[in-house]
């Protein structure tokens, strides 16, 4: 194990992996600043550089990107009001009251010191609990992950979009796009058509930037009007809070902190669910819930603190179990197996030095995003008057370099097309993405630990049931999907709408 | 479209798409040895889906008609809607011609044509010879930054073409 941490010290404080780290935290807050441009899509860009990188060299970058890109959003929600990303809606609420009350400066610094808070409380968290986690797992029978995988699916199908059944719909949809290509265990052809490109099924890498980044642009093509940007002038002295009024947040800061870290451990919601349900959460057990929106640092705190909390935990089930926790730990997943590696509980027996690099990767990368995005606001505010309409041609060019690059053959770049035009009619017809990803993420994993159980069990799902830890999931995905059904029809909401 | 007209359309799709792939597994090679074999996890996820896809027209059938008494009942002609959406459309083209041409012209060339014309496509502001030629020399100087970084430093081997 000592040696192991000391060979991961060593790949991770390596001069190109902090290059690397520096130059992920630098892009990942221009797109998480960029309105339009998602962190997921800021990595899905990012992940054809990683190719020809060593694994973790390219995981320095896409840390980087995806702690800077949580963070980078609150610039413009508090400078312009429009959250760079969705995980700093919560941020606009009460940060750009304050701009507009002359606390620019403050929100911003409030916003980065307690992004920082967050970040760190979630690396905490990774590092006792992943190992644990990951011991535990080693344990799970093909039963067992079948009902993890599942009720995983299930989550983020029930929780991503308004509509239930629209959510299930869309993980059924990249559930079946997994299905492509040759199946487990007997290794027939499935919907190939004679192609020989199908045969080998999508690949993890278009399916991700088709629908992450391509499906975007196609919405900017609808309505690629440019909306002026008033941006609030701003003076930093600090971090704008001294030390008593840093020890006042303590308790905003600890039960957002907490929040975050766990809806990010949790598979499919991420930063987008954590700021919101935190910055709720705070107000409603704060003793001036009215001054909430009126621009006080409570709000902030909340939404910024719980926004990086969640980049530790969504790497716990993508490190231990090979679930990613969100969109921007399945694009991290790809770039593992770019390089052949299936992450789960097996890296920590085999991979040791790496999953110590991605640990000690994690705080350069959060001590980086502080430093960089403090001294270096000036020139991500200049970089937001980019205008649109060259910012999305040259996306489509990375994207269909990116393609390319994954397998070099063009057949990829239809593929991202394809996938491009698929996200852009399920968002427009309202349907979530993130469980059309998760879906086919999960697809392989789903089926393959079903066929092994039921070989193990001679052909009977009864042993599904009762086993304790593949029944209890089984249980838990039944009843989650009956309480959000009676909870629907409690409200007198229409279920299917 | 209205919101439950549009549940209709997309749930009548997903029911087409979702047919078709259940007959695709009639398609599939069966294993003699296993009764749980390559194309019973597709059929089982094909029917599930169906029963979906139906659930949701039905729902939002019922929705459609229950309030289509009080709906707003304007109807888009198929023109203006092309027209709405003709940036969409040219985009869509664009992309498939420029992948296309790949091969033809090479990555560089047909990068800088695609970036150009893509420009014009989603400028909204008026057009004169000053805007056409920063258009230019932003399209020639990302293409070229793109297939240096990407031929050279991420090794890629993009088509050369012509050049």
């Amino acid at each position: 194990m000592y040696e192991s941490f000391l060979s991961g010290l060593q790949l991770a404080t390596s001069f190109n992996a902090i290059l690397y780290i520096l130059l992920g935290v630098v892009l990942g807050i221009i797109f998480g600043a960029t309105p339009g441009i998602s962190t997921t899509m800021g990595i899905a860009l990012t992940l054809p550089m990683t190719y020809a990188m060593s694994l973790e060299n390219g995981l320095a970058l896409l840390l980087g990107v995806f702690v800077g890109g949580v963070s980078g959003g609150l610039i413009t929600a508090i400078l312009i009001n429009v959250p760079g990303t969705p995980a700093s809606i919560a941020t606009t609420f009460d940060g750009h009251p304050m701009a507009k009350n002359g606390e620019a400066g403050k929100a911003l610094g409030v916003g980065l010191l307690f992004s920082f808070y967050g970040g760190i409380f979630s690396w905490v968290v990774l590092i006792f609990l992943s190992p644990v986690l990951a011991r535990f797992a080693l344990k799970l029978g093909p039963t067992e992950y079948f009902a993890i995988a599942l009720f995983s699916l299930t989550l983020i199908a029930s929780l991503s979009g308004k509509s239930l059944l629209k959510g299930l719909i869309s993980g059924g949809l990249g559930l079946m796009l997994a299905t492509v290509g040759v199946s487990p265990i007997d290794g027939f052809t499935r919907f190939s058509f004679g192609s020989r490109n199908l045969r080998s099924g999508f690949d993890l890498v278009t399916v991700l930037i088709g629908i992450y980044a391509v499906a975007e642009v196609f919405n900017i093509a609808k309505n690629p009007r440019e909306e002026k940007l008033t941006v609030i002038s701003y003076k930093m002295k600090g971090f704008g809070i001294g030390i008593k009024e840093f020890f006042q947040q303590q308790k905003n800061a600890l039960v957002s902190a907490f929040i975050g870290t766990g809806i990010g451990i949790l598979p499919g919601l991420g930063a987008g669910i954590a700021n919101l349900v935190s910055y709720s959460t705070v107000k409603s057990i704060s003793k001036t819930p009215d001054k909430f929106g009126t621009g006080i640092i409570d709000g902030v705190v909340a939404s910024e603190t719980a926004n990086n909390a969640t980049t530790g935990g969504a790497l716990v089930p993508l490190l231990t179990l090979g679930i990613p926790g969100d969109g921007g730990t399945a694009l991290m997943m790809a770039a593992f197996f770019i390089h052949g590696i299936t992450p789960g509980p097996l890296l920590f027996k085999n991979h040791g030095p790496t999953i110590y690099a991605i640990f000690v990767m994690l705080l350069i990368a959060n001590v980086a995003m502080i430093i960089i995005e403090y001294f270096g606001m000036r020139f991500f505010i200049n970089v937001l008057k980019v205008p649109k309409y060259i910012l999305f041609p040259i996306i489509i060019v990375l994207c269909t370099v990116g393609a390319f690059g994954s397998n070099n053959r063009v057949f990829d770049v239809y593929a991202v097309l394809f996938f491009g035009v698929v996200g852009f009619l399920l968002s427009n017809y309202k349907y979530p993405l993130p469980p059309v990803i998760l879906g086919f993420i999960l697809g392989d994993l789903i089926e393959t630990n079903l066929r092994r159980g039921l070989m193990s069990t001679y052909d009977s799902f009864w042993p599904f049931l009762t086993r304790p830890i593949s029944g209890l999931f089984l249980f838990l995905t039944l009843s989650f999907m009956g309480y959000i059904v009676f909870k629907a029809v409690k409200n007198k909401r229409k279920i299917f709408d | 479209m209205k919101k439950s007209l549009e549940d209709i359309v997309s749930a009548v799709t997903i029911f087409f798409i979702t047919s078709a792939y259940l007959v695709g597994t009639l398609f599939i090679k069966r294993s003699k040895v296993d009764n749980f074999s390559g194309e019973t996890f597709p059929r089982i996820l094909g029917s599930i889906m169906l029963v979906l896809s139906l659930a949701l027209l039905i729902s939002a059938s019922r929705a459609h008609f229950r309030k289509k008494g009080t709906v707003d009942k304007e109807k888009t002609a198929l023109s203006t809607w092309f027209e709405k959406n003709a940036k969409i459309f040219q985009t869509f083209f664009l992309i498939i011609v420029y992948i296309f041409s790949w091969d033809y012209i090479g990555f560089l060339l047909a990068t800088i044509l695609y970036l150009f014309i893509q420009f014009l496509i989603f400028n909204s502001k008026p057009i004169d010879l000053k805007r056409i030629a920063s258009f230019g020399a932003i399209a020639v100087a990302c293409s070229t930054v793109v297939y240096v970084v990407f031929v050279n430093i991420f090794s890629v081997p993009l088509s050369s073409g012509i050049f």
